[in-house]
């Protein structure tokens, strides 16, 4: 039932594709293989979690003419190891899909195992001179900073999840108009699983340098949301922001809205080194009932990037020659007393492998939400990833 | 056919008395349209990192409109393609597919290494002008790979977005092509070198067709680009130079 859109996709491709037999048609195809394998513990002498990860991802592109586009891409994962093993309903939850189609199959799974392919984006368009409308599954990414997108409200993600940086799509219809050359206009509307529309207007133009951005619309028939953001530079440094404000659509008279808000700065020296720092508001954070692994899983809304009012990012980044690059980032939680550290290190062994190097370490209070007690929980997770394009 | 002969001759002789007449900045403005095109180029260039111990290649083409107008679109490596940059007057954007994002570039970025060579941003993308962020005389004459050359000495102006102390170039009389290229610091040290080879005729013009930049105190560095195709000229249109045409340009 959710799933009509794909074969009307399916199939126009197909026929514009065998009838549209022309010189200027043509289909492509990239991708990426990887393998990762993954070990967390909470302390490295006791026990370790560890599980692998093959993944495919393939991406088609169909260029029928001047006007037309589709593109179907998909992610193939094969999951083994402890935490399928350990966590009662992993295996559905890699097999949900949070969009209006349901496009990911576990195609085989068992106790210690889980094979799944989803299509993540699967869309048609056609532009024209300052006018471009897509279809389908899409990603829709209003963010201007570089951690916390207050704005990107129709995808929501978490930026510890760093092996998914394409992110998923989302089930829409979207008009993009441009006025000039440095400025869009879009429209765009969404439907989740729980058949919920999300739609809004946004207004990108640059002015003094800056590209500042206004939207309006509805959040998942639940909240008008506004909201405002930018993309500039001081002195030499990239200075981004997002302010979103929603307002619950009952009894909007009432109730109380919510706040959020993100700014960072960005700064690259002669020598590569770059810097970066984020600060991120929320007036109501999201209380998390699991600890860490609400902070790993994602957040369903973009009401839920913010687990404490206040949030601080810092990271350094330098490359050590063109192929070696070397990473540091931290988050500081102060109503958690909680941090967080990423190192990385990424290698490009051949033209087009990559070898990186990967920690995530935690370590915050978390009050139980039962007994009401405090503990400090720590955790780590180390991920050596190899990955070929193609 | 006779006011033909003397429009003509009175050409040739015009011609005749601006070259002698030509001083260095004019040299220098000829050998950057030259390499730009009055109006506009489309090229399809490949560029290769070299160090002591690799090597990597990356293919892209361009598209240029006067200094003010640029597009740039990775083709290889896998990991990168698609990418494109564009420039439009002093701004700069990145847009990136893979996460669906365009990204505004700050200005710190133009000094950067653009994709790991030894070409920066501002080599690539023109923030800065030969022509008219700098002061320009001839302080000698050279002879480059058999070409006779007029050393012509760079002072950047006073308020010009410009990294560098001083640049010399090598432009030969014939052709005006810059054989050759030194970039100086504040302090007068010399950071790059760039060379100029294998000249001949591409989009109708007789220009190099390889160029390698040298960074001076890195043994065995250094970035060589080759144009695999130019053209010059051909009508573009400004709407070419677009955040829209950045997400489909191919």
């Amino acid at each position: 039932m959710r799933r009509p859109f794909i074969y009307i996709v399916l199939l126009v491709l197909f026929v514009h594709g065998i009838s549209a037999q022309d010189d200027v048609s043509s289909f492509e195809l990239n991708g990426y293989l990887t393998n990762m394998q993954s070990v967390m513990y909470s302390n490295p002498s006791e026990d370790w979690i560890i599980d692998n990860l093959f993944h495919n991802r393939l991406n088609f592109f169909y260029y029928g003419g001047e006007h037309f586009t589709g593109s179907l891409k998909l992610r193939n994962r094969l999951i083994y190891g402890e935490t399928i093993k350990l966590v009662p309903g992993y295996a559905d939850a890699i097999e949900e899909d949070m969009g209006w189609m349901d496009l990911s199959y576990n195609l085989l799974s068992g106790n210690s195992y889980v094979l799944n392919t989803m299509i993540d984006r699967v869309w048609l368009q056609y532009s024209t001179d300052g006018f471009v409308a897509t279809a389908g599954r899409q990603r829709i990414n209003w963010g201007q900073t570089f951690v916390w997108n207050v704005n990107d409200i129709f995808n929501a993600y978490s930026y510890f999840d760093f092996d998914y940086e394409e992110r998923p799509g989302s089930d829409a219809i979207r008009l993009q108009l441009y006025p000039n050359y440095t400025s869009t206009i879009e429209l765009a509307a969404k439907l989740d699983s729980a058949n919920k529309l999300t739609a809004a207007a946004l207004y990108r133009f640059n002015v003094f340098s800056y590209d500042i951005q206004f939207l309006a619309g509805v959040l998942q028939e639940e909240d008008y949301v506004g909201g405002l953001g930018w993309s500039g530079n001081l002195g030499g440094a990239g200075f981004r922001g997002e302010a979103s404000y929603f307002h619950p659509m009952k009894n909007p008279g009432d109730t109380s809205g919510m706040f959020m808000f993100s700014a960072g700065i960005d700064y690259i020296f002669p020598n590569t080194l770059m810097l970066q720092g984020e600060y991120l508001y929320s007036s109501n954070p999201f209380s998390s009932a699991f600890g860490f692994i609400d902070f790993y899983s994602g957040p369903l809304t973009v009401k839920q990037l913010a687990f404490t009012k206040h949030t601080i990012f810092a990271s350094v980044s330098y490359q050590v020659t063109p192929l070696f690059t070397a990473s540091l980032g931290g988050m500081y939680f102060p109503d958690m007393k909680g941090y967080f550290i990423g190192p990385s290190l990424t290698y490009n062994v051949l033209n087009n492998v990559d070898l990186s190097f990967f920690m995530q370490y935690f370590n915050a209070e978390n009050e139980d939400p039962l007994t009401g007690q405090i503990t400090r929980q720590q955790i780590s997770l180390l991920f050596l990833r190899l990955k070929w394009s193609f | 056919m006779c006011v033909k002969t003397i429009i003509t001759s009175i050409l040739i002789l015009l011609a005749g008395i601006s070259t002698s007449a030509q001083d260095a900045r004019e040299i220098i403005k000829m050998s950057d349209e030259k390499m730009q095109g009055e109006k506009t180029s489309q090229s399809t260039m490949t560029m290769t990192i070299v160090r002591p111990t690799w090597e990597r290649v990356i293919t892209f083409k361009n598209w240029t409109m006067g200094r003010d107008y640029s597009l740039v679109l990775i083709t290889a490596p896998a990991r990168d393609k698609g990418q494109t940059f564009l420039k439009r007057e002093n701004e700069m954007w990145n847009w990136n597919p893979t996460i669906n994002r365009l990204i505004k570039l700050p200005p710190s970025m133009m000094s950067q290494g653009w994709m790991g060579s030894d070409f920066s941003n501002d080599d690539l993308l023109k923030e800065s002008s030969i022509v008219v962020d700098y002061t320009h005389s001839i302080i000698g004459e050279d002879e480059i790979d058999g070409w006779d050359c007029y050393k012509i000495e760079l002072i950047p102006l006073e308020d010009a977005a410009v990294v560098w102390g001083r640049v010399l170039k090598w432009i030969s009389k014939e052709e005006h092509l810059q054989m050759k290229s030194e970039y100086y610091d504040e302090d007068d040290y010399l950071i790059k070198t760039e060379l100029a080879y294998d000249i001949k005729t591409m989009g109708g013009r007789v220009i190099p067709s390889k160029f390698e930049l040298i960074p001076e105190e890195e043994d065995g560095h250094k970035t060589v680009v080759v144009m695999d195709e130019i053209i010059f000229n051909n009508p573009i249109p400004e709407s070419f130079f677009s955040q829209q045409n950045m997400k489909k340009v191919r």
